[in-house]
């Protein structure tokens, strides 16, 4: 039997607070001209803390992590709410890793704890296999075709009816290289970077294309989409910087200007998640818009120090430091705090500003506490005007 | 001396009046651009490119010959602008080459980024750019979209 929500889908909008009440609209108002203030220079309120939150918001409202993931309506639902009950961002988000891989055979599956997951045979199993791969075109990822696109487009449309002042169109591409791999299997594509690299670049260049098509279809419908371009198995732990660059970096590139030219973005945030202690100098040539964050979890074992990414990248993008997301879920509040307060004092006269984050999602059983902590750091260490 | 004759089609003149870009502009972008050499050139689909940069607007004309036969008749193709300005270029991308070619210096052009201005706020947007005279344009997709919407929410927010 199939998973069932925890709260039918047509009741859900009549178990939350809407948004037509006066302390939301309130609420809302501030929120978005905060949310606004690193792209427009217009400083107001304090610097914001994005903590990436995914299915943590669904289970710490009672809801559960394949809700999340199989009912985008309740995702955005909570991800709403509980970005209001912190004082986080005016938006609602939805995404996943793994996106398109289906429409490559691969089977995907939640459990009680994890996302969708690759499980199974992989697809390509040998070098000739990569190059019989298909690249899809637009008509093949509308969303009776393609189920990553169905599940985004749900959430966008419950937020366009439903919640409409928190709406935000995403287009995941998550990280190429992290795709390719789940299509071969991480240990043989990786192998394969130094003994089959056209084979890997077959791979990279189709999951490249699918995905700019599908960053494309969403923008055709909703009119823009933010898009979240991801380095995570591709970092300085796994590859040398040398090996990133070509089997990273540039794919990424390529994705970036066919996306663009496609009607997607214009919103850029560039994702390196893990260890880029080494490789981080070349994302500072990345792609960019006017809407460009970039955000960089580890430098070796502890965060990417806030002061560093301004020193590289403050005067060519808007920054989102980090701290460490594997720690959100101790009991230890006052670690969160003194974390955030030195990123803060880092990173917060970014020329092109900056936004607190963490590392890489918050954990499914992320300690509130922390969350409270790091807003708190924000209000005493990010608010402008008070350095 | 050979004359030029440039052509502006019914609808493109429509669609530039509703921008506030008049045809005489586009005319003199391309009588300048064809008297100095300066323009970029696509060989694979014949086209050039000029821009013309005003006060407030930097304007860009895509146009081509009506046909082989008659190379100095030249018809307007596209014509679009943005009100940010070009204040610096940031940095280039070499093995990123692109279509377009500078017809100065004779090279491909390649992606360039640049810092743009405008209402006192600075951001970078990608160009095509001569890697050696740093001639730069920006492409109809980014002017048309991620420049516009900048513009779009600078006004707003702070106006």
């Amino acid at each position: 039997m199939s998973y069932q929500p925890t709260v039918p889908l047509d009741k859900l909008p009549s178990m939350f607070v809407p948004h037509s009440v006066d302390s939301h609209k309130k609420w809302h108002t501030s929120a978005v001209l905060r949310f606004a203030s690193p792209f427009v220079d217009v400083f107001k309120d304090r610097i914001d803390f994005d903590p990436i939150v995914m299915a943590h918001a669904t289970t710490l409202l009672g809801y559960t992590n394949r809700d999340f993931y199989e009912f985008p309506e309740i995702a955005v639902q909570c991800v709403a709410y509980f970005n209001e009950l912190f004082d986080l961002l005016p938006v609602a988000h939805f995404f996943y890793s793994n996106v398109f891989l289906e429409k490559y055979g691969v089977k995907l599956q939640t459990t009680n704890t994890l996302p969708w997951i690759a499980v199974g045979d992989r697809p390509i199993k040998t070098p000739e296999d990569a190059d019989r791969i298909p690249k899809f075109e637009k008509e093949d990822l509308s969303p009776d075709k393609c189920k990553t696109t169905e599940l985004h487009w749900r959430a966008f449309d419950y937020e366009q009816k439903n919640i409409p002042d928190m709406m935000l169109p995403m287009h995941n591409v998550f990280c190429l290289f992290s795709m390719a791999a789940e299509l071969v299997g991480p240990e043989k594509f990786i192998t394969w970077t130094m003994r089959q690299p056209k084979a890997c670049h077959k791979v990279l260049d189709s999951l490249a294309y699918t995905s700019a098509n599908g960053a494309s279809v969403t923008a055709d419908k909703y009119g823009f989409n933010m898009m979240v371009i991801g380095s995570v198995l591709a970092n300085t732990t796994v590859l040398p910087p040398k090996y990133v660059k070509e089997f990273s970096f540039n794919h990424q590139r390529d994705f970036v200007r066919k996306a663009l030219a496609g009607g997607g973005g214009p919103q850029l945030w560039y994702h390196l998640c893990g260890d880029h202690s080494k490789d981080y100098p070349m994302w500072r040539d990345v792609l960019t818009t006017p809407f460009t964050v970039i955000h960089i979890g580890y430098h070796g074992d502890n965060e990417f120090p806030g002061d560093l990414l301004k020193k590289e990248f403050g005067n060519r993008m808007s920054l989102l430091t980090t701290i460490d997301g594997k720690k959100m879920i101790e009991p230890n509040f006052a670690w969160a705090y003194e974390a955030s307060k030195k990123q803060l004092l880092g990173g917060r006269d970014s020329p092109r500003g900056c936004i607190l984050g963490t590392t890489c999602e918050t954990p499914l059983i992320t300690n509130p506490g922390c969350t409270l902590a790091a807003v708190k750091a924000c209000k005493d260490y990010g608010t402008y005007g008070t350095w | 001396m050979v004359m030029i004759e440039v052509i502006v089609p019914k609808d493109i003149e429509g669609a530039l009046a509703q921008k506030g870009i008049s045809t005489d502009m586009c005319k003199r972008a391309i009588f300048e651009a064809e008297d100095k050499n300066r323009k970029f050139f696509n060989k694979a689909t014949g086209e050039n490119m000029v821009k013309k940069i005003t006060d407030n607007l930097t304007v860009y004309v895509i146009y081509a010959p009506v046909a082989p036969e008659k190379p100095s008749v030249l018809s307007v193709k596209k014509v679009y602008s943005h009100k940010m300005r070009m204040k610096n270029l940031v940095y280039t991308m070499p093995e990123e080459v692109k279509d377009w070619w500078c017809v100065k210096d004779n090279c491909p052009t390649v992606r360039g980024q640049w810092d743009l201005e405008y209402m006192n706020v600075t951001r970078m947007a990608p160009t095509l750019t001569c890697p050696q005279c740093q001639e730069s344009y920006v492409e109809e997709d980014i002017a048309g979209k991620p420049v516009a919407v900048a513009e779009m929410l600078f006004e707003k927010k702070r106006a």
